[in-house]
C-alpha cells in the first residue's frame, strides 16, 4: 500500500510536469480575437500606405509607434505618417522597441511599466484587434524583454491578443519564448543572410518550431517563401509601399 | 480486486512518465539547438568595412554599390578635397539628433516648482486621422518656456502673481500640443506689467498654433513682429514662417501648399534680413532649406552638391537630405529626371553613373574624355566593357596614377582586373608584383584581400594559388544588426577566399589537391579543410593512394580524427580500407566533399570537422550541389562576371580532362546521406558481424533528416533500407536499439 501511494504520488507529479511541458505557452489562455484575425497580414511600415483596395480577408499590422531606449531612458517615436484602411479591414498595432547598442537593463520598474502602458495604449486604437512587439532582443536583453512582455500582458484587456517578432533562432534555438504570456511569436524569415538560410525551412515546416511559433511566420515580398503550403498566419513585409502590383504578389504567398 | 487496481494505477502512472518523458526529450532537443551564426566577411560591396579610415579619407577599393554618402566621400577625397568624417557614420549614426525628454522635464520641473503637483496633463505629440501623430510641441518650445521663466522669476520673484500667472498660461498653451480643442490662456489684465500683456499675446498666438490653427497663428505673430514695444518682436516672422510651414505640411485645408511655403519664405527671408533676430538666422536658414527640399528639389539637389563637393564641412542634415532627395527622385533604373539632375553637377553625375553600371558607359566616357579626373577614371575603369576601342587610353592614364592618390587602391585593383580580361595577363601580374601582399599603407586589409583574389585569379603556379588563398576577415555580419564592425574580438584567423574555395572544389584534379595538402604553405586551419576535402572526393572516386596519402595529412592536422584515421591507415586491403573509410565519414558529418569558403561564425570556431550532427543548420556531409556552386559573394562577379571560374593556367589539358571526369562523377554521386547509405548496406551485408557496419547504418538513418539533398528524387528508400538492414542483420545490437524509426 505504501508502495501504492508513493507511485501515484510520482505518478502525479510527472503528470503534472509533462502537461507543463507540454502546454504551449505554459497556460496561457487562447484568445479567440487572434483567431479572428485573417491568414495574410501585411506589415505597413514607417510610409504612408494606402490600403483602402485590400481584398476583405486580408488584415494589416501597422506601425503604431517606436520605442528607443538609450542610457536608462526611453523616448516614443509615434506613426507620422497616415494610414489608409477601409473601415472592416482588421488591424494590429506594432510597437517596435529599439536598443541600439545600450543595454536596457537599467530600466526601471516604472519605466517597463509606462513602456507596457503605451503598447497597451495602442489596443484603443480604432478597429485594432490586437498588438504585436517587434523587438530583435539580443541575449543579454532578453530578462528586460520578458519583463516587458508580462508588463504589457498585465496592462492588456485580457481579450486582446499579443504577438510578438521572433528572429527565426528563437524558434529553434532555445527555450527562452517558453513561459511568455504571448498568443504568437512569428518568426522572421527574411534579412537573414545566406549563412542563416537553413532557418528558413520553418517556413514550411512549422512543426520543427517551438509551439509559440508554429501559429504565424513572417516573410517578405523581396524573399518570398512558400508560406502558404504550412498553414497559419503569414505576415508579408514589403520594403516599398504598398501597390496593386504587390499586393498581387503578397495574396499569392498564401495560395 | 486490490491487485486490479494497483495494476491500473501502475499503467497511468507509467503512461505519465513515458509522457514526462516525451516532454523531456522535447525539451532537450530545444535546448540542444544553437544561435544565428554571423557571417565574416573579407570586403563589403555596400559600405566601407573600414569605417573610421574611410571617414580620414582612406578609401581603399571603392565600390560602385556603395550607399551614396561612401560615393559623396569618395568623389571629394578623389578631387582632393578634405575628407567628411561625418559621411563614414552609420545610417542610425547619421540621423542621431540628440534629442531626449530631457527640455520636456524640465519644463514639467519647473512648472511644478511654482504650481505645485498641477496637472500638466499633455503629450507633446498630437494625434491625426488615419493613424497619424506629430510632434506638435518640439524642444525649441520647451527650452523658450524655460528661458522666458527664469527670466520672469529673476524679474518679479519666484512666488509673485506675475509669475504663477505666467506660468499658468504657459500650461495652457502647451495643452494643445495633444488636446482637440482649443485651450486659450487667460487674457493679461490691463493693468498688468508690459512685458506680461507682450508675454500673453505671444502664449495666445503659440496656443493657436499648437492647436493647428494656423491661419490665426500666423495673423498674432505677424502683429507681434510689427509691435516694437514687444520683446517677442524678432521672432513675430520666424513664427509666421514656421505657422506657413505647418499649414503647407500638417494641416489638410484647402489651401495650396505652394502658397503658404512662399509665405513661409518670405516670412524667413524678412527673419534673416533683421538684425535683431540673429539668433534665430540659423533655424530660419535650416527652414529655408526644408522648404528647398519640398518646392525645389532639383535645385536643392544641385545645392546640397555644390555643398558637398566642395565645403570643408558639411552638416548630417545636409547628408540625409541629398539622400532622401536622390532616393525620392532617382528611380531604380533611373530613367526619371536623369537629365535635370545631372546637368551642371559633377558629383550627382557621377554618383549615379558609378550606381548606373556598365550600361552608362558611353555617357561615363564623354564625361572622362571632358574632364580627365580621377573620379571619372575610376567609373570608367569600373564600366569598361571588355574589349572596347577606348580601354586602351584609359588603361594608360590609370598607369599615371600616382601611388600616393587616394584612388590608387581602387585603380590598382581595376587595373589589374582590366588587364587581364583584355589578354593583357602578364602585364596584370607585373602590376601585381608591386602591390602589397599584406596590409600596408594606403592598402587597408579588404583592399589586399581583393588583390589577392586577383593573385589567385593569375596564379602561373600551385603555390601561387596556395600563397594568395588565405583572406582576412575585416567585418562580422550580425542576423539581426547588419554590418557591425568586428566587435572588439580579434578575428585574425585566416579565412579561405570564395574563389579559391571554388578552384579547389571543381578546378583541380585529386592529384593537385593531394600536392595542395602536402605543401605546408596553406595556414594549418585551411589546410586542414582542403586535406578533409580531398580525402573524402578519394574515398568517394575509390582513388585508394590518393586517399591514405590525404589520409595521412589528415591525421596530423585533425587530433580527433586519429584513431578512426588509424584504422583507415592500418586496414588489411582496399575493401577494408574503404569500410573505415565510410566508417570514419558516418562518425563525422563535419567532413565534405567540397572545400568550403568563407567564414561564418560556426566554421570560424570549429577547430576540426564536426563529429557530431548540427542539429540546427543541417550543414552534415554535403548536399551535391556545392561541387559546382558558384558562391553568392557579391565581389567574385568583379573577377568573374560570367559567374564561372576558370582552370587554373598552370593545369594542363589532361589534368583540365582530370578535373572534369572527376567532377561529373561526383555530382553523380549525388548527396553523401545517400552514398553512405548504400555503402554501408553493401558492407552490412558482406559483413554481417561486423558491429562498426550497424553504427554506421544507425548513424546514416539517424542523420538522414539532418542533411542536405539537391538531388531529385530524394531516395528515402535507401534510408529504410539502411533501417531494415540493421534491425535484420543486427538485431541485437546497441545500435539496432536505439535505432527505432527512419525518415523521409
Amino acid at each position: 500500500m505504501i508502495f501504492l501511494m508513493s507511485f501515484r504520488r510520482f505518478g502525479l507529479a510527472c503528470g503534472i510536469i509533462a502537461l507543463t511541458l507540454l502546454s504551449p505557452g505554459h497556460a496561457s489562455p487562447r484568445r479567440p480575437l487572434l483567431d479572428d484575425l485573417p491568414r495574410l497580414v501585411l506589415w505597413a511600415w514607417e510610409r504612408p500606405e494606402d490600403l483602402r483596395h485590400l481584398h476583405p480577408g486580408v488584415g494589416v499590422a501597422f506601425l503604431a509607434q517606436t520605442v528607443a531606449i538609450s542610457g536608462g531612458q526611453f523616448t516614443v517615436h509615434p506613426r507620422l505618417q497616415p494610414l489608409r484602411v477601409q473601415a472592416a479591414t482588421p488591424l494590429m498595432a506594432v510597437t517596435r522597441i529599439e536598443t541600439g547598442s545600450s543595454v536596457p537593463g537599467v530600466l526601471s520598474a516604472d519605466a517597463i511599466d509606462e513602456i507596457a502602458l503605451l503598447i497597451a495604449r495602442t489596443a484603443t486604437l480604432p478597429r485594432v484587434r490586437g498588438v504585436q512587439i517587434d523587438f530583435d532582443a539580443a541575449s543579454s536583453e532578453r530578462g528586460f524583454y520578458r519583463a516587458l512582455i508580462h508588463q504589457a500582458r498585465r496592462r492588456l484587456n485580457p481579450a486582446a491578443p499579443l504577438s510578438i517578432t521572433a528572429l527565426a533562432s528563437w524558434c529553434l534555438g532555445g527555450d527562452w519564448l517558453e513561459g511568455l504570456p504571448i498568443d504568437e511569436a512569428v518568426p522572421m524569415l527574411f534579412r537573414m543572410g545566406p549563412v542563416n538560410a537553413p532557418f528558413q525551412r520553418l517556413a514550411t515546416s512549422p512543426s520543427s518550431a517551438s509551439s509559440t511559433c508554429r501559429g504565424a511566420v513572417g516573410t517578405s515580398l523581396d524573399e518570398p517563401l512558400a508560406a502558404g503550403v504550412r498553414g497559419g498566419r503569414v505576415y508579408v513585409f514589403n520594403a516599398k509601399p504598398w501597390t496593386q502590383t504587390t499586393l498581387l504578389q503578397a495574396y499569392h504567398l498564401v495560395q | 480486486m486490490k491487485s486490479d487496481l494497483l495494476r491500473a494505477n501502475r499503467w497511468f502512472s507509467a503512461a505519465v512518465v513515458a509522457g514526462a518523458m516525451v516532454a523531456g526529450g522535447f525539451t532537450a532537443w530545444l535546448l540542444a539547438c544553437g544561435p544565428f551564426s554571423d557571417s565574416f566577411e573579407t570586403f563589403v560591396t555596400f559600405e566601407p568595412a573600414h569605417r573610421a579610415d574611410f571617414g580620414r579619407g582612406q578609401l581603399s577599393v571603392v565600390s560602385p554599390q556603395y550607399a551614396r554618402r561612401y560615393l559623396v566621400q569618395a568623389y571629394r577625397v578623389f578631387s582632393g578635397q578634405p575628407p567628411l568624417p561625418n559621411a563614414a557614420l552609420t545610417t542610425s549614426e547619421l540621423h542621431a539628433d540628440g534629442t531626449t525628454d530631457a527640455p520636456l522635464q524640465e519644463w514639467t520641473a519647473a512648472c511644478r516648482r511654482v504650481l505645485g503637483d498641477a496637472d500638466l496633463g499633455f503629450d507633446p505629440f498630437r494625434r491625426l486621422p488615419e493613424y497619424q501623430q506629430f510632434w506638435n510641441c518640439t524642444d525649441d518650445g520647451f527650452r523658450t518656456a524655460l528661458r522666458t521663466l527664469e527670466a520672469r522669476v529673476r524679474q518679479f520673484g519666484a512666488s509673485s502673481a506675475e509669475v504663477r500667472g505666467w506660468t499658468g498660461a504657459q500650461v495652457a498653451v502647451f495643452r494643445n500640443c495633444s488636446e482637440e480643442m482649443l485651450v486659450l490662456p487667460e487674457p493679461a489684465a490691463p493693468s498688468a506689467h508690459p512685458i506680461i500683456r507682450a508675454d500673453r499675446e505671444y502664449q495666445t498666438a503659440a496656443a493657436y498654433f499648437y492647436a493647428m490653427q494656423y491661419e490665426e497663428a500666423g495673423r498674432r505673430f505677424r502683429a507681434i513682429a510689427e509691435d516694437r514695444s514687444s520683446p517677442w518682436r524678432p521672432y513675430g516672422r520666424y513664427l509666421a514662417a514656421r505657422a506657413n510651414i505647418r499649414l503647407a505640411t500638417v494641416a489638410a485645408e484647402n489651401r495650396p501648399a505652394s502658397r503658404s511655403f512662399a509665405d513661409a519664405e518670405a516670412d524667413l527671408h524678412a527673419t534673416l534680413d533683421d538684425p535683431e533676430a540673429s539668433p534665430l538666422h540659423r533655424p530660419a536658414q535650416a527652414l529655408l532649406d526644408f522648404i528647398a527640399v519640398r518646392v525645389r528639389p532639383v535645385e536643392r539637389v544641385h545645392a546640397l552638391s555644390k555643398i558637398l563637393s566642395t565645403s570643408a564641412t558639411v552638416s548630417n542634415q545636409q547628408l540625409i537630405d541629398y539622400r532622401v532627395l536622390l532616393d525620392r527622385l532617382v528611380d531604380d533604373d533611373q530613367a526619371r529626371n536623369r537629365p535635370a539632375l545631372t546637368e551642371g553637377d559633377d558629383l550627382t553625375d557621377w554618383v549615379l553613373a558609378m550606381q548606373q553600371g556598365a550600361g552608362d558607359f558611353p555617357h561615363i566616357e564623354q564625361r572622362w574624355e571632358a574632364s580627365h579626373s580621377i573620379p571619372w577614371l575610376v567609373a570608367a575603369l569600373w564600366h569598361l566593357p571588355a574589349g572596347h576601342p577606348a580601354g586602351g587610353s584609359i588603361v594608360d592614364a590609370a598607369r599615371s596614377v600616382e601611388k600616393t592618390s587616394a584612388a590608387f587602391p581602387t585603380i590598382a585593383f581595376l587595373l589589374v582586373r582590366n588587364l587581364s580580361a583584355g589578354a593583357r595577363r602578364n602585364d596584370a601580374r607585373a602590376l601585381l608584383a608591386t602591390l602589397p601582399a599584406k596590409a600596408a599603407p594606403g592598402f587597408l586589409p579588404d583592399a589586399v584581400n581583393l588583390l589577392n583574389a586577383e593573385r589567385a585569379m593569375l596564379a602561373r603556379t600551385l603555390d601561387e594559388l596556395l600563397t594568395s588563398a588565405p583572406r582576412t576577415i575585416v567585418q562580422r555580419q550580425t542576423i539581426d544588426r547588419q554590418g557591425l564592425p568586428p566587435d572588439g574580438r580579434d578575428y585574425n584567423q585566416p579565412a579561405l577566399g570564395e574563389d579559391a574555395a571554388v578552384v579547389f572544389t571543381s578546378r583541380l584534379p585529386l592529384d593537385r589537391l593531394v600536392d595542395a595538402v602536402r605543401s605546408d604553405v596553406l595556414p594549418a586551419r585551411l589546410r586542414l579543410r582542403v586535406a578533409a576535402a580531398a580525402f573524402v572526393r578519394a574515398v568517394v572516386l575509390e582513388r585508394d593512394e590518393s586517399a591514405r596519402q590525404a589520409a595521412r595529412i589528415l591525421r596530423e592536422l585533425a587530433p580527433a580524427l586519429q584513431t578512426d584515421l588509424e584504422r583507415y591507415l592500418t586496414a588489411a586491403g582496399a575493401d577494408d580500407r574503404h569500410r573505415a573509410a565510410v566508417y570514419l565519414l558516418a562518425r563525422t558529418p563535419g567532413l565534405r566533399a567540397d572545400v568550403p569558403g568563407g567564414e561564418d561564425e560556426r566554421s570560424y570556431e570549429a577547430a576540426e570537422p564536426a563529429r557530431k550532427l548540427d542539429y540546427v543548420f543541417h550543414v552534415n556531409w554535403w548536399c551535391g550541389s556545392e561541387i559546382t556552386r558558384f558562391p553568392d559573394t557579391a565581389w567574385m562577379e568583379w573577377l568573374y562576371p560570367q559567374r564561372v571560374v576558370p582552370y587554373p593556367e598552370f593545369l594542363s589539358n589532361a589534368e583540365r580532362a582530370a578535373v572534369d571526369r572527376e567532377v561529373t562523377a561526383l555530382v553523380g554521386i549525388g548527396p553523401a546521406r545517400a552514398y553512405l547509405a548504400a555503402e554501408a548496406i553493401k558492407w552490412a551485408k558482406a559483413k554481417p558481424d561486423d558491429l562498426n557496419a550497424a553504427e554506421t547504418l544507425a548513424r546514416i538513418v539517424d542523420g538522414w533528416r539532418r542533411s542536405c539533398a539537391d538531388a531529385e528524387p530524394p531516395r528515402w528508400e535507401l534510408s529504410r533500407e539502411a533501417f531494415q538492414t540493421l534491425h535484420r542483420l543486427f538485431p541485437q545490437s546497441e545500435w539496432a536499439k536505439r535505432t527505432r524509426y527512419w525518415y523521409k
